[in-house]
């Protein structure tokens, strides 16, 4: 029996792959660097998949491993084919609260600009000798917090002076077409198939 | 914190999907009232200073380091209701684009770190604030946040069937607490600096509320938790506690009756039966604290 179910696992993974794959082919990304992306999910399912094979249950470690590794995968593919400001105006068409959707673009749009403030500020404590300590590390924060508090208000002003509101437009609109139709039934049909053959467990 | 996909069993996801994706909505119905529409910018630019301050190391010594999740700091200077979209945005765009918790386990991580994280953070801090214990309120916030995260990860990770053995589930326990109170005594210094600088930045909350209700409801959201990790790593302690007490002829009439038509549905899935019994335990340990909670204060105030 296990022999079995190792045999389906396997076919199983190699199809999810292929799919995968082939997905990366039609939009025309580099396919081996995308199923190489997917291993950054490793150090954390890494070690439960140890757990579980020093527990003497290797079909469990190697599930467990292959399945959060074509999850990864397929959100890189995702991520890769579709400009996140796309993908927000079509989660938004979904049903998304609008507020979250302007408050992911927002956090997307100065995340770099938090991180590169906070590179400049550790570069201005290490050349004047800071030293590592805890309430160099509060402080640092604590400024991090009121330079962002006073880049949201400028960035409200700009907003304003422009007329606009908190609301991010896209220049070509979404449409749905045939290809879309298929790709859901496809994978509307992959789901059922799954749940009907028990490869869910 | 972040579950990455194929751990959840798919009931356990699912249902927690299905009750993240209601609870953020009421959410951003809920700031939408509360805020004008000067805030989207502050929301989302401090969702990028979250992201930015979980990047600093706080050295603790020995050569160890920390680093703050920011529920408990986001509700106290934005209130709990914006807090929790700030939160969820980080995790969405932390799943997207830096493959750090899985896409489907989304709504686990939303329930875990926005919902429960943010509420439990806030409620201290809202009982605390008008008192002498302010700080104090801040530090519980934080280690309750945190707390909260790591019994319901632990909990729905054990329920899906994912095995810790009594050492492992002693040690994760064991960093759990310490991150808690390294993030509380992060969240009341990073606080402390901030109300120095601009005394308008910490909301304080109105407490003619109902303080005791919101410390309650803290205190209940860590004992659910808690509670519920205790029942889905030992089921059976729980059913021979039930036979103790004497409410085992009650709880089973409550439990047995729609498990068994779940198990009957669907053969040879004992782990759906289980995940489900793991899910109303949960809810109804949260609505009977909750109900305590409300009791309790209806007291107190008459």
């Amino acid at each position: 029996m296990p022999a079995r179910g190792t045999l389906s696992l396997c076919l199983g993974v190699l199809a999810a792959t292929a799919i995968l794959a082939a997905g990366a082919i039609v939009a025309r990304l580099p396919v081996f660097s995308i199923l190489a992306r997917g291993w950054v999910v490793l150090p954390f399912t890494g070690v439960f998949a140890l757990l579980a094979w020093v527990e003497g249950n290797p079909h469990r470690a190697v599930s467990l491993l292959s399945k959060s590794w074509l999850s990864a995968v397929a959100v890189v593919l995702l991520m890769a084919s579709t400009p996140l400001e796309r993908l927000l105006a079509g989660l938004e068409k979904l049903g998304v609260p609008p507020l979250l959707v302007s408050v992911v673009q927002f956090v997307w749009r100065y995340l770099h600009v938090s991180i590169a403030q906070l590179d400049r500020m550790r570069i201005a404590r290490a050349a004047r000798g800071g030293e590592r300590k805890f309430v160099f590390a509060t402080s640092t924060v604590a400024v991090l917090f009121a330079s962002s508090a006073a880049r949201a208000e400028r960035v409200h002003w700009a907003l304003l002076s422009r007329g606009g509101e908190s609301h991010f437009p896209l220049l070509d609109p979404l449409r749905i077409d045939r290809l879309d139709y298929a790709l859901l039934a496809s994978a509307l049909l992959a789901a059922a198939l799954l749940v009907v053959s028990g490869g869910l467990r | 914190m972040h579950i990455p996909d194929g751990f959840l069993a798919a009931p356990v996801w699912g249902g927690l999907c299905a009750v993240s994706a209601p609870a953020v909505v009421l959410a951003a119905r809920a700031s939408r009232k509360s805020l004008d529409e000067s805030q989207v910018p502050m929301m989302g630019v401090l969702g990028a200073f979250v992201f930015a301050a979980q990047m600093v190391n706080f050295p603790l010594g020995a050569g160890t380091s920390g680093h703050l999740l920011g529920g408990a700091l986001l509700a106290a200077t934005l209130g709990p209701a914006p807090a929790i979209i700030v939160m969820t945005a980080i995790l969405a765009l932390q799943s997207l684009v830096f493959q750090d918790g899985g896409l489907l386990a989304l709504g686990a991580n939303v329930f875990n770190m926005a919902v429960a994280g943010t509420l439990a953070g806030y409620w201290p801090w809202r009982a605390l604030a008008g008192t002498r214990f302010r700080k104090f309120g801040l530090f519980t916030g934080g280690f309750c946040s945190v707390l909260v995260c790591a019994f319901l990860c632990l909990a729905e990770l054990s329920v899906s069937g994912v095995r810790f053995g009594p050492t492992a589930l002693g040690l994760a326990l064991v960093v759990f607490l310490i991150n808690a109170v390294i993030e509380g005594a992060i969240t009341a210094t990073v606080a402390g600096s901030l109300e120095a600088m601009r005394p308008g930045w910490l909301k304080a909350p109105s407490t003619e509320g109902r303080p005791v209700l919101a410390l309650l409801l803290a205190f209940a959201a860590v004992l659910a938790s808690a509670g519920l990790l205790l029942a889905s790593t030992r089921p059976d302690g729980l059913e021979r506690l039930a036979q103790l007490t004497g409410l085992a002829a009650r709880q089973k009439s409550l439990f047995a009756a729609p498990l068994a038509d779940y198990r009957l549905a669907v053969p040879g899935a004992a782990w759906v039966g289980k995940a489900a019994a793991g899910l109303t335990g949960l809810v109804l340990a949260a609505a009977a604290c909750v109900g305590l909670a409300r009791w309790f204060s209806r007291w107190r105030s008459a």
